[in-house]
């Protein structure tokens, strides 16, 4: 397999000065592999400063003398040595190996992954280019031990959240920190083209990320992109791919029959009648359930077959009656969603000379998505120059421009709003249909002849009032309102190294990130919520602009078998963003998306927030013959979130790593070929809890149009805090890797203790104070676990190559302290969860729902808990008020979670795929509540089946009752699920042409592919995706996320 | 060499002089803090007072804000209104006619601690005090200057409302509720006692200081509203003597409004009757989740639109003299709107959702003067302002001839039919000690509101948040769920 990447390594190779006496010639000759020849192989005379690469045919030419050894080497493949004889020409063919000298992108730099001393897991090109996902760290899922990614919603373009080796804070924010290139960047991830990325590393632990001190508490992302390559000639590659993305996961169960739907509400009423209000008995609730069904003041309004409101149930039975037809029948289902096309083309050009090196390239990506209306496209490019201008002298750029056009309908971030299409299709009956009709189920059609949307506010006259969320109508509103976020990104950094002395090195980085978000929003005069007020239309333009400098020295000296690395250095970043926006309602033209066509002003605002920070950071990295390795970092950082008495903070880092295989008693041993023990410890800073400056408590000037009035200001939601200061992160980190048999066994295992002191959170007060919260730091936690990583090449012949592998974590999550209160009831309750000492930060707090009274069909629930032991003396309990809360020992955090994976590569064949696990954890499943708390016109789920009726009394589910709706019991463990879930996460299937035939068609590479990603996924209750419920384990109705499967082509020539 | 000694020299003066100390310090663009209002409002006395204003007027605009608990989308919390229309919710007097927003309060599910509505009523009266104490901080009681004084009169009067409002929703018995003043925050449930005393006290000093107070508009209290505070406060714990005196003060230089003002619609704040209120316009305007789209069911709101109608409890519609010109306030069967039997039509807003509010208006003042009155035993004034206040409603009146017990029931009829929809039914069946009786015969009350709670049942008591409840430790004992 040809490699074309990393040509960094090469600057590492030692250059000693030695003299030679004896004759020099010109020694000629060709490196290839297996395949053919191998361009930019590295080709020195040992011992001496020459070395020379080869060109595109794989020939190299160099002066030596005979008795002189030349060496060989090329990333991928085992390096060769030959000794210059007489002859002049000698052709080297190079093996395959695993990496030997590779080298690892860490902080500030790079690293021979032999000396990283710390937890990196590296994630490279071609596994990154497979992901087709809209923003590329989607596609982690599963990929790295201690990652946890979860994918919010399947939006394209959407950046999942991802949770580096646990829970890093209460509230604070806990996102990784992203570097691209060597500076922390400050732009969204989804403007980086997937087929630009060289690697991706993502550093664990504190003697990785300790040079990022303050941002990089969670973890750090780093993404270096292609750069030029050092051919003579340039080379160019393009990659296309296309298909269709769909929803990945069936839905929720909801009854979409409409006559079982009659039928379970008609139960819902009856059951209401018996039990909940006036206590009839079963024959008159039968009756007046069935008066009551359509017209009465719960009733459906709306009777979608042509039969007589009381002939839809019979009341005897409770059936629906068999001869009734439907007079419509539509689904909503049909006209909100459908697949949507994909497709993602990308060029680049690479090349350059030992001097300059050059990488352009453009990229088209566009998704219709699986929503109507609801599309995106992204335009990227890139041009990186690194230039030797002399000895002393190297410079370089890295441009890139990124535009997205994203288009959206209210609501498509999910949540329980009417305008969210995910809610709606699971929230309204399916008795309801899209377009209008009248009673005799005849289409109403307006004066233009169509034939018009049912907003169920029977303002057409003929349709009754619907009433589950009349006046909405998502499908007829996302057709009609014009809303897009256009953004641009561009992105401009520039360097310059200086070359001071042999060995002593100063850079000097300067990067500028502006991007631009336009939000132009336009809600239809013609349906909806804004029919009344004419249409409105709003615009919001918002710049960001951060500017970071980076002066760096750096010293690198090799004395006989010592190594050192030392780096000294200063980094400030200046983040600044500016707002305005506009908003009328009264539109003159029922599509105009503009707010100059629209006539009443309802606001106007200019708002803007800023961030800066300072730190002055280094480190020393040394090692003794390639055998012991140490290295030490220290950092302090300025943050303008904090008062200036608490803003300074100062974090550090050390690592030391033990290479066990090198040690003589290990050496010679055949089958292991690398073995080395490490150990790290460190710590982190974070600064960022979501508030601008959170040691102030705000005031908002009130918007007026009255100039009779003064100037008017209310306070903010949050109480500031004067003390609150850097959240400390101290990371543990003890472990191995391992390789075996030739580098085709290879273990990594790691153990880790992530303790966090003064918590950032978002303490509540007492609302009785004025304030809801105020920013504190609070307590400390620690995260505790472990983690492997193990992959093995099984079968490995000259066509065949089969390789497997596994990664696994596991993490426990406990609250080490809480702050002292008045009683000793150190605690803090947040939603579902409680955190105390001792306890991790979430673990269920809630009522223990005991099971179904037969007799009434009554939710049970215990009361009379002890906490201590929870099962003695408790008494059952109707009464949802009197339940206990307790801690049931069950919590959000998964036991283990990981991916497992398998590649197969057969003659130019390849193929992989990837799955996704987690086991242990448990969530809230608020979507399926929902469809057993039935209310008029509202959906039911199809576990009503399993619901009391007074003809199905042993029922495990509580009955269907319209006055005594069982999401009202959401705290409770009747809304808890298992969070297991297996995923295929992708499947990639590809052919390399073999190099003859794809010469003769003028190209050095060919290959096809097909690629699908969110394969399949198995939970514990269909429609419930756990990928999407994030730390906090509630279930949502978010946009879903989408199965993409497209085939491509890619191309190098 | 030398080339490189002084690359080696440019090179770090650009690493030292790269920040200032200042780099690192950021100031709020997008809102102003706490220590730039109070720089200002050390400056000079004149300055404090437009500080205090200033945080009033943000109150004022509080008072009407939609999403005050910051529980979301959520369209019955828009402010005092609808804490008002809640309780009338949960009142013999008032019929919800579809489940829809506001149905939690009829269906007595809003007063239970999970509800975000016993949140949202909780929270935002203890905002309001916040705002007050905030702002009382500027103006202590040492000031001498009138402007100052008077800023000082409001600030206590609306902080005595709200520490009202709050007791007669949440206090239980003897167990009343935590106590925030400039001095002291108490957050363990004080007695009752204890907050009737600080309420007493802000009323009574806000009545003197605004002595001599010519206000602007009707937004903001003056002595007559306090006089009217005063009335309530009296009314509400049996000072009948106090309270008949402060209504008969309250309501001076004000007349009952005339027959057309009548079925004018409740939208206007500059009518003649109303003393104290909200001037909504189109930057206040809440639109959907406003009190007449609740209410008004000739409005495009819920109401309107979608049928929510809130309807008067029949026992009130069908005992209105044929003569009294509030029968207007409700439709029969076959009106002309093509509403149902009983809705109302007392609150119509003629704009966009830009009606007025009304929270204080001078016929509650008569009620007052002539239920204290009666109660005090003076049956014969009473009758007399009873008189002048309904001679001005029903053409057909005369002074009344009913003698105790059927004196206090024909006034208190025509305080549950002249303040309908305004606030007070809710605190009045707990002032009277009467049960809440929706499920008798011909009841027009809806299936799900059917249900009867005794006279002083635990049920008309809120129960005060979880959000309260987990954060404050040392809160004490809740309120009972039944």
């Amino acid at each position: 397999m040809r490699s074309k990447f990393k040509w960094i390594f090469t600057l590492l190779l030692a250059f000693s000065m030695q003299l030679s006496f004896a004759q020099e010639k010109t020694v000629t000759g060709v490196v290839a592999d297996k395949l053919g020849p191998l361009p930019g192989a590295n080709v020195i005379v040992k011992g001496s400063t020459t070395g020379v690469q080869t060109d595109f045919d794989g020939k190299y030419s160099i002066k030596a003398k005979k008795g002189d050894v030349i060496l060989v080497s090329f990333t991928g493949y085992n390096p060769k040595s030959i000794t210059v004889g007489d002859a002049n020409s000698y052709k080297i063919v190079l093996d395959e190996g695993m990496i030997l000298d590779e080298v690892v992108v860490v902080a500030y730099g790079v690293q021979k992954k032999e000396a990283i001393t710390g937890s990196i897991t590296e994630i490279k090109s071609d596994v990154v280019t497979k992901i087709t996902a809209g923003n590329v760290t989607q596609g982690l899922v599963g990929k790295s031990a201690g990652v946890q990614v979860f994918n919010g919603s399947g939006l394209p373009g959407d950046a999942p959240t991802i949770r580096i080796r646990g829970i890093g804070s209460l509230s604070a924010n806990l996102n990784p920190l992203y570097v691209v290139d060597g500076v922390p960047f400050n732009g969204d991830v989804n403007s980086i083209n997937a087929q630009d990325i060289e690697s991706m590393s993502v550093l664990k632990d504190a003697s990785a990320a300790a040079l990022y001190g303050s941002r990089g508490a969670n973890g750090v992302i780093i993404i270096t992109t292609k750069k030029g390559s050092k051919f003579k000639n340039s080379s160019v590659t393009l990659d296309t791919r296309s298909g269709f993305a769909s929803r990945a996961t069936p839905d929720y169960k909801f009854i979409k029959d409409e006559g079982k739907y009659y039928e379970a509400y008609y139960q819902g009423l009856k059951n209401a009648y018996m039990f909940t209000g006036n206590n009839l008995d079963s024959n008159a609730a039968a009756a007046l359930a069935n008066a009551n069904l359509i017209t009465g003041d719960q009733g459906l309004k709306y009777n979608s077959f042509n039969v007589a409101n009381d002939q839809l149930i019979n009341p005897a039975t409770g059936q629906f009656n068999p001869a009734a037809s439907l007079k419509y029948n539509e689904s909503w289902d049909d006209y909100l969603f459908g697949d949507g096309f994909f497709t993602q083309t990308s060029m680049s050009v690479s090349g350059g000379n030992e001097n300059t090196n050059h990488y352009f390239s453009a990229g088209y990506e566009k998704n219709d998505g699986y929503v109507v209306n609801s599309g995106f496209e992204k335009i990227t490019s890139r041009l990186k120059i690194d230039s030797k201008v002399n000895e002393t002298f190297t410079l370089g750029a890295n441009i890139g421009y990124t535009s997205i056009r994203q288009d959206y309908l209210d609501g498509y971030t999910g949540g329980n709003t009417y305008s969210s299409p995910f809610y709606w299709v699971r929230a309204v009956a399916p008795i309801y249909p899209v377009r209008a009709y009248d009673a005799a189920g005849n289409p109403i059609i307006n004066s233009l002849g169509v034939h018009i949307f049912d907003d169920g506010t029977g303002a057409n006259g003929q349709s009754p009032v619907r009433p589950f969320g009349s006046l909405q109508h998502p499908y007829a509103t996302a057709v009609n309102d014009i809303k897009k976020y256009t953004t641009d990104n561009l992105y401009a950094s520039g360097y310059f190294d200086f070359k001071i002395l042999d060995g002593l090195v100063f850079t000097y980085t300067a990067t500028g990130e502006l991007f631009n978000v336009n939000d132009s929003s336009m809600d239809t005069p013609l349906y909806g919520d804004a029919v009344n007020v004419g249409g409105r239309v709003s615009y919001t333009n918002q710049r960001t602009f951060a500017f970071t400098q980076q002066q760096l020295l750096k010293y690198a000296k090799k004395f006989g078998k010592h190594s050192l690395d030392v780096l000294a250095g200063h980094e400030s970043l200046d983040r600044r963003l500016n707002g305005v926006s506009a908003e009328r309602s009264k539109l003159l033209l029922p599509d105009s998306p503009y707010v100059n066509q629209a006539a009443l002003n309802q606001s106007n605002g200019g708002y803007g927030s800023s961030y800066a920070l300072e730190s002055y950071l280094s480190r020393v990295a040394y090692d003794y013959d390639n055998k012991y390795y140490i290295n030490a970092s220290a950092r302090r950082d300025g943050s303008s979130r904090f008062a200036p008495s608490e803003r300074w903070g100062n974090f550090y880092g050390l690592g030391v790593a033990w290479r066990v295989s090198q040690e003589s008693f290990l050496k010679n041993v055949s089958w292991i070929d690398e073995l080395k023990l490490k150990a790290s410890l460190g710590q982190q800073g974070n600064d960022d809890l979501g508030y601008e400056l959170p040691y102030l408590t705000q005031y908002f000037v009130n918007y007026t149009t009255d100039s009779t009035l003064p100037i008017s200001y209310i306070s903010g939601d949050y109480l500031g805090n004067k003390k609150i200061t850097w959240e400390t992160t101290t990371n543990y980190n003890f472990g191995f890797n391992a390789s075996f048999f030739n580098r085709r066994l290879n273990i990594e295992s790691e153990y880790f203790v992530r303790d966090i002191t003064d918590m950032l959170f978002d303490k509540p007060l007492p609302p009785s104070t004025g304030f809801q919260v105020t920013p504190t730091n609070i307590g400390d936690m620690q995260n505790k676990g472990i983690e492997l990583t193990i992959d093995a090449e099984v079968v490995k012949t000259n066509d065949l190559s089969i390789t497997l592998n596994l990664n696994a974590t596991s993490y426990k999550n406990s609250i080490s302290e809480m702050p002292d209160n008045p009683t000793d009831t150190d605690r803090v309750i947040a939603g579902n969860f409680i955190r105390e000492e001792g306890g991790g930060a979430f673990d269920y707090y809630m009522r223990e729902f005991a099971g179904v009274n037969p007799a009434n069909g009554a939710a049970l629930f215990w009361t009379n808990v002890d906490d201590l032991d929870p099962t003695a003396g408790r008494i059952l309990t109707e009464n949802f008020g009197e339940a206990d809360l307790y801690r049931i020992g069950k919590s959000a955090l998964p036991d283990v979670y990981g991916g497992f994976g398998l590649n197969v590569e057969y003659k130019g064949f390849d193929l992989g795929v990837n799955f996704a696990y987690q086991v242990g954890g448990y969530a809230t499943d608020g979507v399926w509540l929902g469809g057993l708390a039935v209310s008029p016109g509202g959906g039911i789920h199809s576990d009503y089946y399993n619901t009391w009726t007074p003809t199905n009394t042993n029922a495990s589910l509580p009955r269907l009752d319209v006055d005594d709706p069982l999401n009202y019991y959401g705290n409770s463990t009747l809304n808890l699920i298992k969070s297991d879930y297996l995923s295929i996460q992708d499947v990639s299937v590809g052919y390399n042409f073999n190099s003859s035939m794809v010469e003769k068609l003028g190209l050095s590479k060919l290959r096809i592919y097909g690629l699908a990603d969110n394969v399949f996924l198995w939970s514990k209750r269909q429609g419930f995706d756990p990928r999407q419920s994030g730390v906090t384990g509630a279930s949502s109705n978010n946009y879903s996320l989408l199965r993409t499967i497209s085939f491509g082509i890619n191309l190098q020539f | 060499m030398k080339k490189n000694k002084f690359l080696l020299f440019a090179l770090f003066l650009i690493v030292f002089s790269a920040c200032s100390d200042d780099y690192v310090e950021r100031d709020f663009t997008n809102a102003v803090s706490e220590e730039q209002l109070a720089a200002i409002a050390n400056s000079s006395p004149e300055a404090a007072l437009s500080i205090a204003a200033g945080v009033e007027g943000g109150n004022n605009f509080f008072l009407n804000d939609f999403n005050t608990a910051g529980n979301g989308n959520i369209h019955d919390d828009f402010g005092h209104m609808a804490v008002n229309l809640g309780t009338d919710l949960m009142s013999n007097d008032m019929v919800q006619v579809l489940s829809h927003w506001f149905v939690n309060y009829y269906n007595y599910t809003a007063r239970n601690e999970n509800s975000i509505r016993t949140d949202m009523v909780w929270k935002f009266y203890y905002k309001v005090i916040y705002n007050m104490n905030d702002a009382l901080k500027l103006v202590p009681s040492t000031v001498i200057a009138p402007e100052l004084k008077h800023i000082r009169g409001r600030l206590l009067a609306v902080r005595g409302y709200a520490y009202f409002q709050l007791i007669r929703i949440y206090g239980n018995g003897d167990l009343g509720i935590p106590i925030y003043t400039t001095t002291e925050a108490l957050g363990e449930r004080q007695p009752t006692a204890d907050v009737k005393a600080l309420i007493l006290a802000d009323f009574e000093e806000a009545y003197s200081l605004l002595e001599g107070y010519s206000r602007d508009a009707k937004t903001a209290v003056d002595k007559n509203v306090a006089a009217g505070f005063l009335a309530r406060y009296h009314l509400e714990y049996g000072n009948y003597s106090q309270a008949a005196t402060y209504a008969q003060a309250a309501r001076s230089g004000y007349s009952p409004m005339s027959s057309s003002d009548l079925a004018d619609g409740f939208n206007k704040i500059g009518n003649a009757e109303w003393m104290w209120g909200a001037d909504i316009n189109t930057a206040t305007s809440t639109v959907y989740a406003s009190f007449f789209s609740q209410i008004g069911s000739l409005n495009p709101g819920y109401a309107g639109l979608l049928n929510v109608y809130k309807s008067a409890d029949r026992r009130i519609f069908d005992n209105i003299s044929a003569t009294d010109a509030r029968k207007d306030w409700f439709v029969d069967a076959g009106n002309p709107y093509g509403l149902p039997k009983y809705a109302n039509i007392k609150f119509i807003d003629d704009t966009d959702f830009e009606g007025d509010y009304v929270f204080m208006r001078a016929a509650e003042m008569y009620l007052i003067e002539a239920e204290a009155k009666a109660l005090g035993g003076d049956e014969a004034g009473a009758k007399q302002v009873l008189l002048q206040l309904i001679s001005t409603r029903d053409s057909g009146y005369a002074l009344s001839s009913n003698t105790g017990a059927a004196l206090l029931s024909e006034i208190r009829f025509h305080r549950k039919l002249e303040l309908w929809g305004e606030g007070f039914a809710y605190f009045d069946m707990k002032r009277w000690n009467v049960e809440l009786n929706r499920n008798y015969t011909g009841t027009n009350h809806a299936s799900y509101g059917l249900f009867n709670y005794p006279a002083g049942s635990p049920k008309f008591v809120f129960q005060i948040p979880i959000s309260e409840v987990n954060a404050n430790i040392s809160l004490g004992v809740q309120n009972p769920f039944e």
